[in-house]
């Protein structure tokens, strides 16, 4: 080896040693990390049509979080669902997408696409089962719940003796895709909560959406009722309202969360309906991997709904939830629900069930 | 009608609220911010809880935590979060995914953290009492 190529040599290693050294360092800084939560469930139902009894691929979720600097991190949440209208059977979705730039201890501007603040279970669980304490959602989040919007956020958290914390959001209306909304006039969502013990979370918040048009199963926020035909649907205006008063408390002992939403849709055609739904859990911690559990969930929409069109369904629910760790836990639910009204249904009221859930979920 | 079934069942909630009492007396804490040696057990407890995304130098928060399979994060998971190892990761990727905050780093051994907080401006660290390597430079003082 001659001096130049000794000395090219060195150098080309000092370069390498430099650039790894820069990139770990950059690694430890930046601090991106990877998780992904999914879950496969098990029905053995009974309803008008006979029983079934069916094994179920679930949701799978994959999740980024990403440190750019001091101030400003980037996450995201991409999701997988079956689906049987695609040639794969399975379609992605964009859940949260969003940069936040932490401009001064605990208070953070946030633009992008996010799970909107409305309640505990919305701002909280979003679509990693292996954190929800029953099997399901509550009913709510099909109808009246707004569940996405892709705006911009100021949050604040954990201020004062209270660890008070505030979301507010400008964003697109509901009837939104993620590249257009179709009017000037932006949604508005202000929420409050207080956390004043370890494990307690009380909240309360208001949801404000004048819809230029109403429109059957956006992803960001409501369905239409299933058997509604097309052509029958509501396509005018509809101001929107929506009221929610969260109460969580997860002790060492014993869990509660209750969600209370109250709902009004405005049209021309049929005035003001007033909806509402409560979801009550209650858990039992006999240990840390242990925890039986009971929930009731009600939802009433008014017969002159036609944001989403008249319901009214009762569910109660026995469970057993097993923790085998953080990242894995079984749950064993039986259910029944009635169904006493319902728009695309003539009957007067429908018993389904008891229907059998076990679901096991899991982070990686 | 309606409004008041909702009502009453808002105020049928209880209202029992849990409470903890924690003492940090099997721990010993490390600091990289400069002006700051010392902290009192609450604002510390309430650090490594999410309580402070910044410092007040502007320096991002992070937290450093022993790993599930290092000898001394049992103790720190019952001293300073009430519960088990699981139950501290949970607490963390819980917040974690809700987006309220950054994941902290989870290191295996007592030198592996002196390590990264040394290194790290804007880091705070615990380990296990009385380590003969404790790099006291970086020690943080608990006050009552």
């Amino acid at each position: 080896m001659n001096y130049f190529e000794t000395l090219s040599y060195r150098i080309l290693s000092f370069l390498f040693l430099t650039l790894i050294l820069n990139i770990s360092t950059y690694a430890q800084n930046r601090q991106t990390q990877f998780n992904g939560f999914g879950h496969i469930e098990f029905h053995l139902d009974k309803d008008e049509n006979g029983n079934t009894a069916s094994f179920v691929m679930g949701e799978h979720d994959f999740f980024i979080t990403s440190t750019i600097t001091d101030k400003i991190s980037f996450l995201g949440e991409y999701v997988i669902r079956f689906n049987k209208n695609s040639p794969t059977n399975y379609l992605p979705s964009i859940e949260r997408s969003l940069v936040k730039f932490n401009y001064v201890n605990n208070h953070s501007i946030i633009v992008g696409k996010i799970h909107t603040p409305v309640n505990y279970w919305n701002d909280v669980y979003h679509h990693g089962r292996v954190f929800f304490p029953v099997i399901d959602r509550p009913m709510a989040f099909n109808y009246l719940v707004p569940l996405h919007t892709l705006g911009l956020q100021f949050q604040g958290q954990n201020l004062g003796k209270l660890n008070f914390g505030y979301d507010v959001v400008i964003g697109n209306s509901i009837n939104s895709t993620d590249v257009l909304n179709k009017s000037l006039i932006p949604s508005l969502t202000g929420s409050f909560h207080i956390k004043p013990k370890e494990g307690a979370r009380i909240g309360m918040s208001y949801y404000w959406d004048n819809l230029k048009n109403n429109m059957a199963g956006v992803h960001s926020g409501h369905n239409v009722m299933p058997n509604i035909p097309l052509d029958d649907m509501y396509t005018g205006p509809v101001k929107l309202r929506n009221l929610s008063f969260s109460y969580a408390q997860f002790g060492e002992r014993f869990e509660l969360l209750s969600e209370t939403v109250y709902n009004v849709s405005k049209t021309d055609s049929t005035g003001t309906a007033r909806n509402y739904s409560q979801f009550i859990y209650t858990g039992l911690n006999l240990s840390e991997k242990s925890t039986p559990y009971a929930l009731v969930d009600y939802i009433n929409i008014a017969d002159n709904d036609i944001h989403v069109y008249s319901l009214e369904t009762f569910k109660v629910a026995l469970g057993y939830k097993h923790s085998f760790n953080y990242l894995l836990n079984i749950k064993i639910q039986m259910e029944t629900n009635w169904e006493l009204r319902h728009a695309g249904h003539s009957h007067n009221s429908k018993y389904n069930g008891p229907s059998l859930r076990v679901q096991v979920a899991y982070g990686f | 009608m309606k409004l008041r079934i909702l009502i009453v069942f808002i105020l049928l909630i209880p209202m029992e609220l849990t409470s903890q009492s924690q003492k940090l007396g099997d721990l010993d804490f490390l600091i990289n911010v400069s002006n700051i040696s010392s902290l009192s057990s609450k604002e510390t407890i309430s650090i490594f809880k999410n309580g402070r995304s910044l410092w007040p130098n502007d320096q991002r928060v992070t937290i450093v935590l022993p790993s599930n399979k290092s000898l001394f994060a049992e103790k720190v998971a019952l001293e300073l979060y009430g519960g088990s190892i699981s139950s501290m990761q949970k607490f963390w990727l819980a917040l974690v995914f809700q987006g309220r905050a950054n994941p902290p780093v989870f290191l295996q051994t007592e030198e592996e953290i002196f390590d990264f907080v040394s290194k790290n401006p804007g880091s705070i660290g615990v380990v296990g009492k009385g380590h003969p390597k404790f790099p006291e430079k970086y020690r943080l003082t608990i006050t009552q």
